[in-house]
């Protein structure tokens, strides 16, 4: 079998990248939970114009802090670098 | 605007799409692709996930059931928004395994199971195939909109609509049955059509938010109004099917056949995720925010009787905007189009796949590696039950629409499909992310969910059977879905657990939930004379270029020259792992094992792996590239030992055989002119015996002349002397002059005339010397009862040219193939052969003097030499010349 190999320790660029990485699943996660439990919990409120509002709002700040993310994690890797 | 103009608009449409397919296939296939291949065209892509329900039904949706439309978008939007850490694992571990389609990822996963791909192929054929009605529908529906109250449309629309859309997916989805699935002209046609419908829907969407309301806020005082009117009542959120349908949707955004496609399939790298990750999810905002004004607006706005899945063309059409409706008429064609024409290539390869070609496997117990000619062409045949699979495809689709006949029945297809296909998801998840889980366990998951959701959603859909009933309060499509899924997933984990799966299963297991390249076990390694019969299969999938290609280039990397690399088990699981990614997992195993009579993988072998592994993983890590160049060093070695040792052997012979070539003619031309000084020798006599002396010079001088040529060549002090000429002449003349060996046999010469006719600049000379040459050796060896020369030339995909001279004879044994280019290399009798072994030699010589190349190609039946020419001769040498 071919090992991977993941180093146990980054420097500060790897560092970032890989806390990035992270932050896209908390992004992910946050946006299901304002998706799924205001218009589950409170239908009577998020079936109209403020559920439309809600869902624009959250759906586009969403979009916006992923592609922030991702931006950073265009940079190349720096897992090669020593630690600093 | 009439449906007339409007149906010529279609197909002008359509002929744009195949022009500009055409202009990327073309571009694709000179490999000038990198500017298709872009971030952006692959995003655009997967906005195919926006059908014609999405055009036109969204609208519908929304003003039925309010908010609920949204939930088809959150869906795909959440799962996006973890695109970098859930579906970069999934790209990647398709991509390692050559995954043709969600059916082949499932199988492959589970061991590799043909039964499995099977049946995830019937559920795929099932969902679709009232999505694709849908799709007709919607067409047919848009276009009706146009029409002149009274005045009825043809009733076969939906049928010539079909009829285009399936050639136009014959035309660029089964060109040619390439080693990976990709489409390059159907991607750019389908990201062309992505920014047309997108600005198709912005540009109502625009007119209806800012031309008809006042903006924003007035759609949302609107919405607040509705919210007290009765109506409003049906825009309550239920939370069952709230949360039901942002699950299923996001599901599907994955697992639907269409989209894995583009998602996965047609990807090439994962880093392209980066950018779909919120650029898709930013599409999809755009086109599904603008749904709710025209929605609430063409409520407000036309008669409580018109259709609102039509309002998006209605509206502009009331204010008396042709151009925007005929726009949006257009936008929507696009949705369905690329819907149809995705669909159909994806559900086409799977059907293929996994169902017409294992049948045919089974029906034929024919050896697959008989040589080619010899066996009918699988690519071809392959690529016949692809087309077969998209006519069978959209026409299920047209049978549906005609047998349902209403719209009713068909607004809600896109929901049933999801579901549908959401039974597909455990397996597919839990696969990935657990090595515990096996085929058995799948199997039974899958089986158990779709027969649930068959009773529950489909069947009841197609009004066959009545809906379920569910305990009041619960919706009956939520808790059909849940409880199909919920006995899927539980089936699958308990199964899994009490099972024990078969070696193959957990190899694969490993490499798919690791996302480590899949290895080899101890007892892989064929024996070495298969491989031409791999290279023959080969070829009869991939057609016999790209296969030698493919084969020369695993020779080279194992250090060996010419095109049969060696079987060692990495070779054969690269080889069975390019062969997947053309005919599925579970067919390529199949195949293999046919040809290389590879036997099962034991537990034992397994554990041999696991420990070898664990005990060498560092070790192997530092040593591996080391070790991989000094095995290619020596296979280089070894090569050139045992040619040396061989051709050491014929330099003895060769000096014994070039003193009795020389001393034969000088022997009688020295006996004959003693006879000559008798006198009284008869005029006759005398003649005869002078002819016999010319003879005998002319043959000496010939062999001097061969012995100076490769001497010349090999110092390097040969001129060339570069010409134009059409290569035509020069294999005339090559066959006039080689038609004086062997006159006696009659050889039937298969040429196609019309390619000959090409140019190329090079020596005619010596290039003529070379034709002759090997086509006199073709007359000289073929030992066919009915022998056949052929001769293939075409242009090389580098620029050069190459010239293939086959026969139909029995071609020459492996293990004396690499010594018939050497020097004093003769194979068989030389009274047979008549001359001193020197004439391939030499033409190898001439072609590296010419800047190309001479090669025995394996694997044609016969014998086969190719003669590759380059663009140009070599610069220097040129020069020279001038």
């Amino acid at each position: 079998m071919k090992p991977r190999t993941r180093r146990l320790f980054l420097g500060r660029e790897g560092y970032r990248r890989r806390r990035a990485a992270d932050a896209t699943r908390v992004v992910m996660a946050a946006f299901a939970l304002a998706a799924l439990l205001p218009p589950i919990w409170l239908p009577q409120y998020f079936s109209y114009a403020l559920g439309t509002v809600w869902l624009a709002a959250t759906w586009s700040l969403t979009i916006l802090a992923t592609a922030a993310l991702h931006r950073i994690l265009t940079q190349p890797p720096a897992e090669d670098e020593d630690d600093a | 605007m009439t449906p007339e103009t409007l149906g010529a608009a279609a197909i002008a449409y359509i002929a744009l799409m195949f022009l500009l397919a055409h202009a990327a296939d073309r571009a694709a296939a000179r490999g000038r692709w990198r500017w298709m291949d872009r971030p952006v065209v692959y995003t655009l892509s997967l906005s195919v996930y926006c059908s014609a329900w999405t055009f036109f039904g969204a609208v519908g949706y929304a003003s039925r059931s309010g908010l609920e439309f949204l939930t088809i978008y959150l869906g795909p939007g959440i799962v996006f928004a973890g695109a970098w850490w859930g579906l970069r694992r999934l790209l990647r571990v398709a991509r390692m395994h050559r995954v043709t389609s969600i059916a082949d990822l499932i199988s492959s996963r589970f061991g590799k199971s043909a039964a499995l791909a099977a049946l995830v192929t019937l559920i795929s054929m099932l969902a679709a195939t009232p999505y694709i009605a849908l799709q007709l529908q919607s067409f047919t529906m848009a276009i009706s909109v146009f029409a002149e109250p009274g005045d009825p449309l043809p009733g076969n629309i939906s049928l010539w609509v079909g009829i285009g859309l399936a050639a136009f997916t014959i035309l660029f989805g089964t060109r040619n049955l390439a080693a990976d699935e990709r489409h390059h002209g159907v991607v750019m046609a389908i990201a062309v059509e992505a920014v047309v419908k997108l600005a198709a829907f912005i540009a109502v969407g625009t007119y209806v938010l800012w031309g008809l309301a006042d903006g924003p806020a007035d759609v949302l005082a609107r919405i607040d109004r509705l919210a007290e009117s009765p109506e409003g009542q049906g825009w309550l959120i239920r939370p069952d099917r709230w949360f039901t349908l942002i699950a299923l949707s996001g599901a599907a955004v994955v697992v639907l056949p269409r989209m894995f496609h583009v998602l996965v399939v047609e990807a090439n790298d994962e880093d392209r995720l980066r950018h779909a990750g919120w650029a898709f999810p930013a599409y999809l905002a755009a086109m599904s925010f603008l749904v709710l004004p025209i929605a609430v607006i063409g409520r407000d706005f036309l008669p409580a009787d018109a259709n609102p899945d039509l309002y998006v063309l209605t509206l502009p059409l009331s204010q008396g905007l042709d151009t925007l409706a005929a726009l949006v008429f257009l936008g929507g064609f696009s949705s369905a189009m690329s819907m149809v024409v995705v669909s159909a290539i994806a559900l086409s390869t799977m059907m293929a796949n996994h169902w017409l070609v294992p049948l045919w496997l089974w029906l034929r117990q024919a050896t697959l590696s008989a040589p080619a000619g010899a066996q009918e062409d699988l690519g071809a045949l392959m690529l016949n039950a692809r087309r077969l699979a998209i006519v069978a495809v959209i026409g299920a689709g047209w049978v549906y629409h005609q047998a349902s006949g209403g719209t009713a029945a068909l607004a809600a297809m896109g929901i049933v499909a999801f579901s549908g296909m959401a039974q597909v998801l455990p397996a597919m998840v839990v696969g990935l992310s657990w090595r515990g889980a096996t085929r058995r366990g799948a199997t039974a998951g899958v089986l158990a969910g779709a027969l649930i959701w068959a009773q529950m959603v489909f069947l009841p859909s197609l009004g066959l059977i009545a809906p379920p009933v569910m305990p009041a309060g619960i919706d009956p499509f939520a808790g059909a879905v849940l409880l199909a899924l919920s006995v899927n997933l539980t089936l699958l984990i308990l199964v899994s657990l009490i099972d024990f799966p078969d070696p193959v299963e957990r190899m694969q297991a490993l490499s798919f939930v690791h996302a480590i390249a899949p290895d080899s076990t101890p007892n892989e390694a064929a024996p070495s004379t298969k491989s031409e019969e791999l290279l023959t299969l080969a070829g009869r999938i991939w057609g016999s270029e790209n296969a030698l290609e493919f084969f020369r280039g695993m020779a080279e990397q194992q250090g060996k020259s010419g095109y049969l690399p060696d079987l060692t088990p990495r070779f054969l699981v690269d080889f069975e792992r390019r062969l997947a990614g053309t005919v599925g997992a579970a067919t390529a195993a199949a195949l293999m094992t046919r040809v290389v009579g590879r036997g099962g993988v034991t537990v034992a072998d397994l554990m041999e792996v696991a420990g070898e592994a664990s005990q060498a993983r560092e070790a192997n890590r530092r040593l591996e590239l080391t070790s991989s160049e000094l095995a290619r060093t020596a296979a280089m070695l070894r090569e050139t030992n045992d040619k040396l040792t061989a051709l050491s052997a014929h330099k003895d012979a060769f000096l014994g055989q070039i003193s009795h070539e020389l001393r034969t003619p000088m022997t009688s031309i020295q006996a004959f002119s003693e006879i000559l000084k008798e006198p009284g020798l008869s005029d006759e006599d005398r003649s005869r015996f002078a002819g016999i002396i010319h003879d005998e010079a002319s043959r000496l001088t010939r062999l001097l002349q061969d012995l100076i040529d490769l001497a010349v060549l090999e110092v390097g002090s040969a001129r060339l002397k570069p010409a134009v000429i059409n290569l035509h002449d020069l294999i005339e003349r090559a066959l006039a002059a080689s038609g004086a060996t062997a006159p006696q046999r009659t050889f039937t010469i298969q040429r196609n005339r019309p390619a000959e006719h090409m140019s190329v600049i090079t020596d005619p000379d010596r290039l003529l010397q070379v034709l002759i040459n090997v086509i006199a050796n073709a007359r000289k060896y073929c030992d066919a009862e009915f022998p056949v020369i052929r001769i293939d030339t075409r242009r090389a995909a580098a620029g050069g040219t190459e010239i293939d001279i086959s026969d139909n004879g029995s071609g020459i044994a492996p293990e004396s193939r690499a010594l018939i280019f050497e020097k004093f290399a003769r194979l068989n009798d030389p009274a047979r052969a008549g001359g001193a072994g020197l004439g391939l030699a030499i033409c190898k010589e001439i072609m590296e003097f010419l800047g190309g190349r001479i090669a025995y190609l394996p694997g044609r039946g016969g014998a086969c030499f190719r003669i590759t020419l380059p663009a140009r001769p070599p610069v220097s040498q040129a020069n020279d010349a001038n």
